[in-house]
């Protein structure tokens, strides 16, 4: 039998992007992930890629830790070591607790304000898969940068200069290899990336807030994503100068930090620290927002004095800008430029003191829930207190002269990093775990999380605190039994397995909560703002019907009026705002197309950092063209397809 | 260029490319002039808005409100010309050092003032861009000036 | 549904479409001058560098008359040149809200002209800039030479990409308009190309002064 023979015509690019378009716009299958512009997507998949580098560095420092338990051990070799910390610094702190806040700005904002997607959705799938490419490009590190052999042959390739890879340690005379040129192109994607949506939701909260909600009516965390927002755009750019200076005198010869030359490395110092400082709030704030939001709805009572935390946020923001010697008061600054620092770093405790006492008065009269979100956050206030208190002994600059690099300065950035961001960051996850998964997370495995984390965390990081007094130096891979130091150190290595043993119940937690039948139903806290009003997990859409705001905790005041002696009481049928509908189609909501250039445009950077870095290898050097090439492909056709169809 | 870049490469190797600066830029000048006329003759189907109805394109309208008119650009721009070549004849003169550094410094901030307050028109626009202008440029400057001053430099 | 949906609101006409957002400004301007205000910590990094690293040099050649070991370097700027460059630069932004004022008028035959002016005294400023480079080179200032050569190089040397991204985008702009008969609704496009282009200008006001001007 011979049929008519169909002509099998290969589709041209357009119709293949209008294919994929059409694909991705079903919500199913690997198109509509990969093509997504749902800011609810892209949150969940900034979340997830965050938990799995989490665990990486977390590997990381558990090797450190068995490397360090006894003394004079050997479990890993001292270039070894240097490689590990630096990644796993690198890792926690630019690939986990920017990106897991970056999920929540992603999950959360556009709900929070009411509006149906951020202001530009493809440049927010843009950032997600910028970071994704950079994270993965530093991470190859680990096979390939060694000049001795790749990882098969026992060598780690990683960066070895410190997660702030001071020049000229980082210069090609005292770290060869490619380890560092990966790190730093690394860290210049994950900023153009964090720049990116640092743009969008400034863009964002100022300009797509639902009607009626004025900037005093925001919740808090919006304001949070607002000023860490604000302190990407203006602090990235510094770091990215530095970057392409070290880049350029590693690859190029430039002569910008050699002191043969005339240059100084304290350039780089100044510049890493001019971006790191506010890069400290950049991971602090957004936890502070998700823990306001935690306590109001588990002491159900408003926020207390939501302006002063509002102003306090700012005012951080500002001082921060104000504070960065004091990570170099040992470099001989002189007298004048260490006393202002410290008094600078000093005022920067009165806001902290303000947010902290701010929440104490939240909890104060109320009927407090103590619920596992609750107990993250008030592990957040006490660690984090203590945190901030040991950060004040580092303002003073003759106790600085003794803690310099020592394990006090360990334990004190550990401790507002866990103690502070990451318990904010996981109070979040199971707070707003039910309106993403629709399951709540179990209670019981929870609170087993929240115990045993924390239990592990003070047995790490407090003996680290009186190692640091006891003068134990960081980063040295091995010590002399005669130091005393060996008590303390298999405490913290202890702590760190409990750390450890807590994340895996957490694991095994959201997939026994996942498997669960039972729903979490749209608002299972009581909570008091607009993300409860919607049905969880929300339709793709968000809000049926833009909600008309009319004060701040708007959705608290449609479920509960006053009564004379102030206590909430329940309206009836109260709590909805219009009716839930399975798909946006019928209700006349055009949502912005699904596109997989972001993701194309995306790519072309780490392949032009692969270009540069190799790029004496005759072979290797197309890559710079290839990569500038599909970059070009993926921004002019993004310029060019209609964001909606 | 190519011909000399070619021979460049092949006698000592793609490094040498980035040994001169001048290929460093040039290099990407060929590459975009390549690009614009691929684009030029792009062969692939691009999906571009619909032409908007001609009859509309002949009836020449005045500015919207709050922008200039073409004329004044172009007086705003003979005066930027005539600012730079002021500085030119400046540096010729023979000045006193801290005189010439002051006028040079002043005039080129008036020229920067006068391209953001015009061509830029933050002078008609929304106060909100100023601010947020401003205030990258105050961060900016405060930052590095004390930058300079701890690693004791100073431009006299 | 009386509220528009979230969207890039790139292709739809721009000119209302601030009225839709909460402040009534639009979207994609404000995320321009949100970029725009970051870049100037990025420029103000590598000027600063600059500047601090002036007169710090440890070998010839220098970008003004120096000694060393009692030799007498002649310096490598040649102002005359430059100040034509710089002009050329400037007359492109004059050419820029030229282009917007046509296009604002409806007028877009003008704003073809006016926008490959624009590009066109773009890549005058982009060889003028190439041939200093080389001959800066020719004279024995690289990449590696010193740290005039390095801060010099960088920091013009990213000035120059910017200038080369406008470029294209002119191009690519002239292009898209003329196949596709822009009007005034279309002017927020050429608005905010011609910010970027400003700023590349203004940036360049400053290296002129700063780097090549100021002698001291």
């Amino acid at each position: 039998m011979t049929g008519a023979v169909i002509e099998q015509r290969t589709p041209t690019i357009g119709e293949a992007l209008r294919r994929i378009r059409q694909e991705a716009a079903t919500y199913n299958g690997v198109w509509s992930w990969l093509a997504t512009v749902d800011h609810k997507r892209i949150g969940l998949m900034y979340g997830a890629t965050a938990f799995v580098f989490f665990l990486i560095g977390g590997v990381e420092a558990l090797i450190i830790r068995l490397q360090l338990a006894r003394p004079e051990s050997s479990f890993v070799d001292a270039d070894a070591y240097n490689r590990l910390f630096t990644m796993h610094g690198t890792t926690m702190i630019f690939l986990v607790i920017m990106p897991l806040a970056v999920a929540f700005f992603n999950l959360l904002v556009p709900l929070m304000i009411g509006a149906r997607d951020v202001a530009f959705p493809r440049l927010n799938a843009f950032s997600y898969w910028l970071f994704l490419s950079g994270g993965l490009l530093m991470t190859a590190s680990f096979f390939t940068g060694n000049p001795g052999g790749s990882i098969f042959d026992g060598k780690l390739g990683a960066p070895d200069g410190g997660w702030f890879g001071y020049a000229p340690l980082t210069l090609n005379q005292f770290s060869a290899g490619t380890g560092i040129d990966y790190w730093a192109f690394g860290l210049l994607i994950l900023g153009i990336a964090s720049m990116a949506g640092g743009f969008n939701f400034v863009v964002t909260i100022i300009n797509m807030r639902a009607p009626g909600m004025t900037m005093f009516k925001m919740p808090l965390f919006v304001w949070m994503t607002l000023v860490t927002s604000f302190l990407i755009i203006f602090a990235m750019p510094v770091i990215t100068v530095a970057l392409f200076q070290l880049l350029f005198d590693r690859l190029f010869g430039g002569v910008f930090f050699s002191v043969a030359a005339g240059g100084t490395p304290l350039l780089w110092q100044h510049m890493f620290w001019l971006f790191g400082h506010p890069e400290v709030y950049i991971l602090i704030l957004p936890a502070m927002g998700i823990v306001s939001e935690i306590l109001p709805t588990f002491s159900r009572k408003p926020l207390f004095g939501y302006p002063f935390i509002v102003f306090s946020g700012i005012a951080i923001a500002f001082m921060s800008w104000g504070v960065w010697a004091h990570h170099m008061y040992t470099t001989g600054l002189g007298t004048t430029a260490n006393a202002a620092f410290g008094i600078s770093t000093i005022l920067i405790a009165v806001p902290t003191g303000i947010k902290i006492f701010n929440w104490l008065g939240t909890m104060w009269g109320g009927s407090i829930r103590i619920n596992t979100p609750m107990l993250f956050a008030l592990g957040f206030i006490a660690m984090f207190t203590i945190g901030g208190l040991t950060g004040m002994l580092h303002s003073m600059v003759p106790s600085d002269f003794q803690q310099q690099d020592t394990y006090f300065v360990v334990a004190h950035l550990h401790q507002v990093l866990i103690g502070g961001a990451l318990f904010g960051l996981f109070g979040g996850i199971y707070y707003w775990f039910p309106k993403f998964s629709g399951k709540l997370l179990n209670e019981k495995w929870g609170q087993l999380h929240f115990w045993t984390m924390f239990i592990g965390f003070n047995v790490t990081f407090q003996p680290m605190m009186i190692l640091g007094l006891l003068g134990m130096p960081r980063r040295i891979s091995s010590y002399s039994d005669g130091m005393g130091w060996g008590l303390w150190n298999m405490m913290a290595t202890a702590g760190a397995f409990l750390i450890a043993f807590s994340i895996v119940v957490f694991m095994v937690n959201v997939v026994i909560s996942l498997r669960s039948k039972e729903k979490a139903g749209a608002d299972p806290w009581d909570g008091r703002t607009l993300e409860w009003a919607i049905p969880s997990p929300p339709p793709a859409y968000n809000f049926a019907e833009i909600p008309q705001v009319k004060a701040l905790d708007d959705f608290w005041h449609t479920k509960y009026v006053e009564s004379e002696t102030g206590v909430p009481v329940p309206v009836v049928a109260g709590g909805a705002y219009g009716d839930d509908h399975d798909s946006g189609e019928g209700l006349g909501i055009h949502l912005p197309s699904p596109s997989i250039l972001p993701l194309i445009a995306a790519l072309g950077p780490a392949i032009m950092a692969a270009g540069f870095i190799y790029y004496d290898n005759p072979w290797l050097l197309p890559l710079i063209p290839v990569g500038v090439v599909i970059t070009l492909v993926g921004v002019f056709g993004w310029a060019l397809e209609p964001a909606t169809e | 260029m190519i011909v000399d870049l070619a021979t460049l490469v092949l006698a000592t190797g793609t490094k040498a490319v980035f040994q001169n600066p001048a290929y460093l830029l040039g290099v990407p000048l060929v590459a975009l002039g390549a690009l614009v006329l691929a684009i030029a003759l792009s062969p692939f189907e691009l999906r571009w808005p619909q032409p908007i109805n001609e009859a509309d394109l002949d009836v020449l309208e005045d500015p919207p409100e709050g922008h200039p008119e073409a004329a004044e650009y172009i007086k705003v721009g003979i005066f930027l010309a005539a600012v730079t070549a002021l500085e030119v004849a400046l540096y010729y003169m023979d000045l006193a050092d801290g005189a010439l550094l002051g006028m040079l410094l002043a005039l080129s901030a008036l020229k920067f003032v006068i391209v953001v307050l015009w061509f830029m028109h933050l002078k008609f626009d929304n106060k909100l861009f100023s601010i947020m202008f401003t205030g990258g440029l105050v961060l900016v400057a405060g930052l590095f000036t004390i930058v300079l001053a701890t690693l004791g430099s100073s431009l006299v | 549904m009386q509220h528009a949906p979230t969207a890039d609101v790139q292709h739809a006409p721009t000119i209302d479409a601030g009225h839709e957002t909460s402040t009534g400004i639009d979207n994609r301007k404000l995320l321009m001058w949100l970029f725009l205000a970051s870049e100037c910590l990025f420029f103000g990094g590598l000027i600063g560098t600059y500047l601090l690293y002036r007169n710090s040099g440890v070998a010839p050649p220098c970008p003004q008359d120096c000694v060393f070991d009692g030799v007498m370097y002649q310096g490598l700027f040649d102002i005359p040149f430059t100040s034509i460059s710089t002009f050329v630069l400037l007359m492109s932004s004059v050419s820029m809200v030229l282009a917007l004022a046509a296009i604002q008028r409806n007028d877009r035959r003008g704003l073809g002209i006016w926008l490959l002016a624009t590009a066109l005294l773009g890549v005058t400023f982009l060889a003028g800039q190439a041939f200093e480079f080389t001959a800066f080179y020719n004279e024995g200032l690289t990449l590696n030479a010193n740290l005039f050569g390095t801060t010099f190089f960088v920091l013009t040397g990213f000035h120059g990409a910017h200038v080369s991204v406008g470029v294209l985008m002119l191009v690519s702009m002239y292009i898209v308009s003329q196949r596709n008969g822009w009007t005034k609704e279309h002017s927020l496009n050429v608005e905010l190309l011609g910010l970027y282009w400003h700023f590349v200008d203004i940036v360049w006001i400053v290296i002129f002064t700063l780097v090549y001007l100021i002698q001291t």
